[in-house]
């Protein structure tokens, strides 16, 4: 954990109350592999929530959003060329947007310096706002250049790209479109994979927010479509960069199952999480063993290298 | 009536009701709501074959919700349930040609639909664990903020794969029911529970 002076703070590492609540091994893998790639990064605990859930769940008022974000945003600005990273896609699709809407409107710009000023803080939010996939992306070479324990050759992966990622800031997306992203493709192609195509792509995980509050039937018809279409293609893996869809798409699978729709159970991992792996992590160490479908069968695939 | 003629008939021309958008009688006044992109919205329906949604509930159709917020139609209890069915996706707004963005109107209309009680009691009962999440401790989503029962929604072996988790949490340095490793300093929480009181997001 880098939180010294002395070493460059390239990444405001924007912490998700989601990944951190489910799944735990995507912050502690997160940090893993920019450790591996000496990438620096600064770890806040001033820094609250960014709401997103509580925004997308329709509760959260607008007026509260872009306060607790200006604040926020302000907090990671306080660090020159410093970017702030997100490991959550409705984190990165709701800090991203209240940075819109302050800086295009000044009615709320107002509102929220105003606010700003009450709690005694300056308000600067003109920073880049990134998913943490852009950063691996944009340092596949540093990634490549690691001491890696196992080899992905010869293992087939689907990806799928978070819908707060990849359908409001669409012109954002660093790599393929809104209909097709390809930012963890190409992660993944660069570590030596092959990545299949299903017909299901561009369909979201079913989390919507009837997933957890109101009922689950939005989650299961969607899952069905989403992982009935994944099972076609028979992957050995599920690569995700967001904690609700690897939520949902493993979760869902133990029903689909037993009513055919899948042959078997597929892992789902965080793309982080599978980089620590093939970099020699112990799953165990970094919380990577908490997902309900095991990961143990995938790991065995894995080729040896050293 | 007036008439028209064509190969020696009278065809009765009928009046045409006009509609413009300045005619409309309560306008929602609220950001969210405008950034929606309805005023430029040309129902082609490319929102409606995208949606999650409406591939699942019959009733449920952007295109036909975007044409009630142009005639700010958009007070009636079938609106009020219907906006709970849109997963906030934003497939709409990915695939709209006029670069408008359904998901937004609804959120809109979702807020105001709790800020005015008429929203479903999960959703009334999760704005209150929100506002107490956030006011104690400065973060929406805790552990125990996830409801669903394992068991009966996801099966025995996905609820048995879960029970370790929670001292598998504790052994990597989180508390069992608290989100992060190092909790937000006083000072901190302070300015939050400013910004929730000076935003009116805060519990009776």
């Amino acid at each position: 954990m880098d939180q010294t002076d002395d070493i460059p703070n390239d990444y405001y590492l924007f912490k998700s109350c989601v990944a951190d609540s489910l799944y735990p091994g995507i912050e502690l893998s997160v940090k893993y592999v920019l450790d591996q790639i000496n990438a620096g990064y600064k770890e806040d605990p001033r820094q609250s929530s960014c709401a997103g859930f509580g925004v997308y769940s329709g509760v959260v008022p607008l007026e509260t959003n872009l306060a607790l974000n200006a604040r926020n945003i302000s907090l990671a600005s306080e660090t020159e060329n410093t970017d702030l990273v997100c490991l959550c896609s409705s984190c990165y699709s709701n800090l991203k947007h209240c940075q819109k809407l302050l800086s295009k409107e000044k009615n709320l710009e107002k509102d929220a310096k105003v606010i700003m000023k009450k709690i005694g803080m300056d308000y600067k939010i003109d920073l880049d706002i990134r998913h943490v996939s852009d950063v691996f992306l944009s340092r596949i070479n540093d990634l490549k250049n690691t001491d890696q324990m196992y080899s992905l050759s010869g293992i087939n992966v689907v990806t799928h790209h978070g819908c707060h990622y990849s359908k409001f800031f669409f012109k954002d997306i660093i790599s393929g479109t809104f209909e097709r992203p390809t930012v963890i493709d190409e992660i993944l192609k660069g570590l030596g994979c092959d990545v299949v195509d299903y017909s299901e792509q561009f369909l979201c995980c079913g989390g919507g927010l009837h997933g957890s509050v109101i009922d689950c039937e939005y989650s299961r018809e969607t899952l069905l479509r989403k992982l009935s279409s994944i099972n076609e293609v028979k992957p050995d893996i599920i690569i995700t960069q967001c904690p609700g869809c690897s939520f949902n798409l493993e979760h869902y699978q133990e029903h689909l199952i037993e009513e055919s729709y899948m042959d078997g159970y597929i892992p789902v991992l965080y793309i982080s999480e599978l980089i620590s792996i093939l970099m020699g992590a112990d799953p165990e160490n970094l919380g990577i063993d908490m997902h309900v479908v095991p990961i143990e069968p995938f790991i065995r695939k894995l080729k040896v290298i050293k | 009536m007036s008439t028209h003629q064509k190969s020696g008939k009278n065809i009765p021309i009928r009046k045409i009701k006009r509609f413009t958008l300045n005619n409309t009688s309560k306008p929602i006044n609220d950001m969210l709501f405008k950034k929606s992109g309805f005023k430029k919205c040309i129902q082609c329906g490319r929102c409606t074959a995208s949606c999650t949604a409406a591939y699942l509930y019959q009733d449920y159709n952007p295109r036909e919700l975007m044409r009630k917020f142009i005639f700010d139609d958009v007070y009636s209890k079938e609106i009020n349930e219907l906006i709970w069915k849109c997963g906030q996706c934003y497939s709409c707004r990915a695939r709209c040609p006029r670069n408008c963005k359904a998901g937004l109107g609804v959120q809109s209309l979702q807020l105001k639909s709790v800020f005015n009680g008429n929203a479903p009691p999960e959703i009334i009962n999760i704005s209150k664990q929100i506002k107490l999440n956030l006011y104690k401790y400065g973060i929406t989503f805790l552990p125990s903020t996830q409801r669903i029962d394992l068991l009966e929604e996801f099966g025995v072996k996905t609820n048995d794969q879960s029970i370790e988790n929670s001292k598998k949490r504790e052994s990597l340095g989180f508390k069992m029911d608290m989100t992060r490793i190092n909790p937000l300093p006083e000072e901190s929480l302070q300015e939050v529970r400013q910004i929730l009181e000076l935003t009116g997001f805060v519990e009776d």
